[in-house]
C-alpha cells in the first residue's frame, strides 16, 4: 500500500485532497520509526492503545485492514472499499468536482 | 529354566518384549545373591514375605509354580501356562507377539494419543510463540522467513484432531475438536464432514458460538442449513445468538435484502444485548451479540455512500489534537491502517 499512498499525496500535492489515517499500531515508537523509512508523511487519528480494538474503529466498525472511505469536499462519503485503479479514478473524479465548486 | 530365559533376555533385547517376574522367595537378601550368581537380570515384583502366599499371587489366583502369562505390547493376555509349557511352544507364542507389537509400532509411530484439548491448546501456543516473534520481527524479509519457519499449519493439526474427535466420540470434546476443524481447515472436504458431523449430533453443544462467524465466509447451502438449525434449534443463546448475527452478516454479504438484515439485526440488538459475543474474550472490541448487532446497524444507517461521514475527534500520533472535519473543502481518503 505504502508506495501507492505515497505517489496519491505526491500527484494532489497542491490541490484539494488529504490522506487521513486511522492507525491501530499499540507500539508509537516502532511506529514512527517504520514511518521514517517508509516515508509515510501523512497524518494519522491513533486508534489508541488497544490497536485494532480502539475507539475510532470501533465506532467505524471496521472488521477489515486497511478498509477505505472516500470523503467528498463536502463531507459525504462517496466511495467504500475501493482499490487501485477505482480508487485512484474515485479520487480523481472528487477532486475534479472539488476544483470545479471552488 | 534360568538359561532359556537368559538367552530369551538376550536375543529380544532392543525389541519390544520383557520378561517380568513375580518373585516368591521369603529372604530377598538372599535371592539378590542368587540372582547375580544366576545371572538373572531381568525385574521382578517381590510377593513379599509370606512367600507364594503373597498377595499378587494370590490377587492372580497362582495354583502352582512356575506359572506363566504371556501379555501382549497393550497388556491384553495372550497365555497362560501352569508349568512351563515346553521351550519350543513358549518361544514360539513370545515370536509371534513381537511381532505383532513390532507391525503395530510401525503403523503408529509412537504417537501420544492426544486429546482434542491438548492439540488445540498446543496449537494455540504455538500460534502465541508465532505472534510474539511476529510482533518483534523487523524487516519484511524476516517476516517472511517467520512465516515459512514458524507459522503454525492448521492442516498439520487436521489429521491428529480427526483421530481425537473419533476417541471422544459424541462428546462435547469431540464438537469442539469438529468446530475447530470447521473454523480453521482449507480442506473443504474436511469442512463438509465436519459440518455433517456437527448438524447430526452436536448441534445442542454450546462451543459453536465462534464457528458461526467462521461461517459468513461459507457460501455452501449446507452453512446457511447449519446457521438456521442452530439459529433455531440451539438450547444455549450465545449459540443462537451467534447464528443469526452471521445470517445478517450473510445477508449483508450477499448484498440482497438489507432491509431484512436490519430487521434481524434489530432483533438481536433488543434481544441478545446481555448476551457475550463468541469473541468478547479474544478481541476487546467485541463484548456482546446486542453491541456488535447495533454497530452493524450504525453503519449500515450510516456509513454508506451518499451519507455524512461521521466526525472523528482525536490525537494524531503526535498527540496533537484534530478532527475529520479540519478537511471539509478537500477530498478525504480516509485509511484505516496498521503496520502489523
Amino acid at each position: 500500500m505504502y508506495p501507492h499512498e505515497r505517489s496519491l499525496v505526491k500527484t494532489y500535492k497542491d490541490r484539494p485532497f488529504a490522506l487521513i489515517g486511522v492507525n491501530s499500531d499499540d507500539d508509537l515508537v516502532k511506529l514512527k520509526k517504520r514511518m521514517k523509512e517508509e516515508n509515510i508523511t501523512w497524518r494519522s487519528f491513533w486508534n489508541g492503545k488497544k490497536g485494532t480494538s480502539g475507539p475510532i474503529s470501533t465506532a467505524w466498525n471496521v472488521k477489515g485492514w486497511p478498509t477505505i472511505y472516500v470523503i467528498d469536499a463536502k463531507g459525504i462519503i462517496r466511495y467504500k472499499n475501493v482499490r487501485g485503479d477505482r480508487l485512484e479514478k474515485a479520487i480523481e473524479t472528487l477532486v475534479k468536482e472539488a476544483e470545479a465548486a471552488q | 529354566m534360568f538359561p532359556h530365559e537368559r538367552s530369551l533376555v538376550k536375543q529380544y533385547k532392543d525389541k519390544p518384549f520383557a520378561i517380568v517376574g513375580v518373585n516368591t522367595d521369603k529372604d530377598r537378601a538372599a535371592l539378590s545373591q542368587m540372582n547375580a550368581k544366576a545371572g538373572i537380570t531381568w525385574r521382578s515384583f517381590w510377593n513379599g514375605e509370606k512367600g507364594t502366599g503373597g498377595p499378587i499371587s494370590q490377587a492372580w489366583n497362582v495354583a502352582g509354580y512356575p506359572t506363566m502369562f504371556l501379555l501382549d505390547h497393550n497388556g491384553v493376555i495372550l497365555n497362560r501356562w501352569l508349568g512351563s509349557p515346553g521351550n519350543d511352544v513358549l518361544d514360539a507364542a513370545i515370536e509371534k507377539a513381537v511381532k505383532v507389537a513390532e507391525q503395530d509400532q510401525a503403523r503408529a509411530p509412537r504417537q501420544k494419543q492426544s486429546s482434542v484439548d491438548d492439540i488445540i491448546a498446543q496449537y494455540d501456543s504455538k500460534m502465541k510463540r508465532f505472534g510474539e516473534l511476529y510482533e518483534k520481527a523487523e524487516t519484511d524479509e524476516e517476516k517472511a522467513k517467520l512465516f515459512k519457519e514458524s507459522y503454525p499449519e492448521p492442516a498439520t493439526y487436521i489429521d491428529d484432531l480427526w483421530a481425537a474427535v473419533r476417541r471422544a466420540e459424541g462428546t462435547e470434546e469431540a464438537a469442539r475438536g469438529l468446530a475447530w476443524i470447521l473454523s480453521n481447515s482449507r480442506d473443504a472436504e474436511d469442512k463438509a464432514k465436519a459440518m455433517d458431523v456437527l448438524m447430526a449430533r452436536h448441534s445442542d453443544s454450546p462451543s459453536l458460538g465462534k464457528v458461526c462467524s467462521w461461517l459468513v465466509w461459507d457460501h455452501s447451502e449446507a452453512a446457511a442449513k447449519f446457521l438456521d438449525t442452530l439459529a433455531t434449534k440451539s438450547p444455549h443463546r450465545e449459540v443462537r445468538g451467534a447464528a443469526l448475527l452471521a445470517k445478517a452478516a450473510k445477508m449483508r454479504r450477499d448484498g440482497a435484502a438489507s432491509k431484512d438484515a436490519l430487521a434481524l439485526l434489530r432483533t438481536l440488538a433488543k434481544d441478545y444485548a446481555d448476551v457475550p459475543h463468541p469473541w468478547a474474550k479474544e478481541i476487546e472490541s467485541y463484548t456482546t451479540i446486542g453491541a456488535a448487532a447495533e454497530r452493524e446497524i450504525f453503519e449500515l444507517e450510516n456509513l454508506v455512500v451518499g451519507k455524512p461521514a461521521p466526525d472523528i475527534v482525536g490525537k494524531d500520533l503526535d498527540g496533537v489534537e484534530f478532527k475529520l472535519s479540519d478537511y471539509r473543502g478537500k477530498v478525504v481518503m480516509l485509511d484505516f491502517w496498521g503496520d502489523w
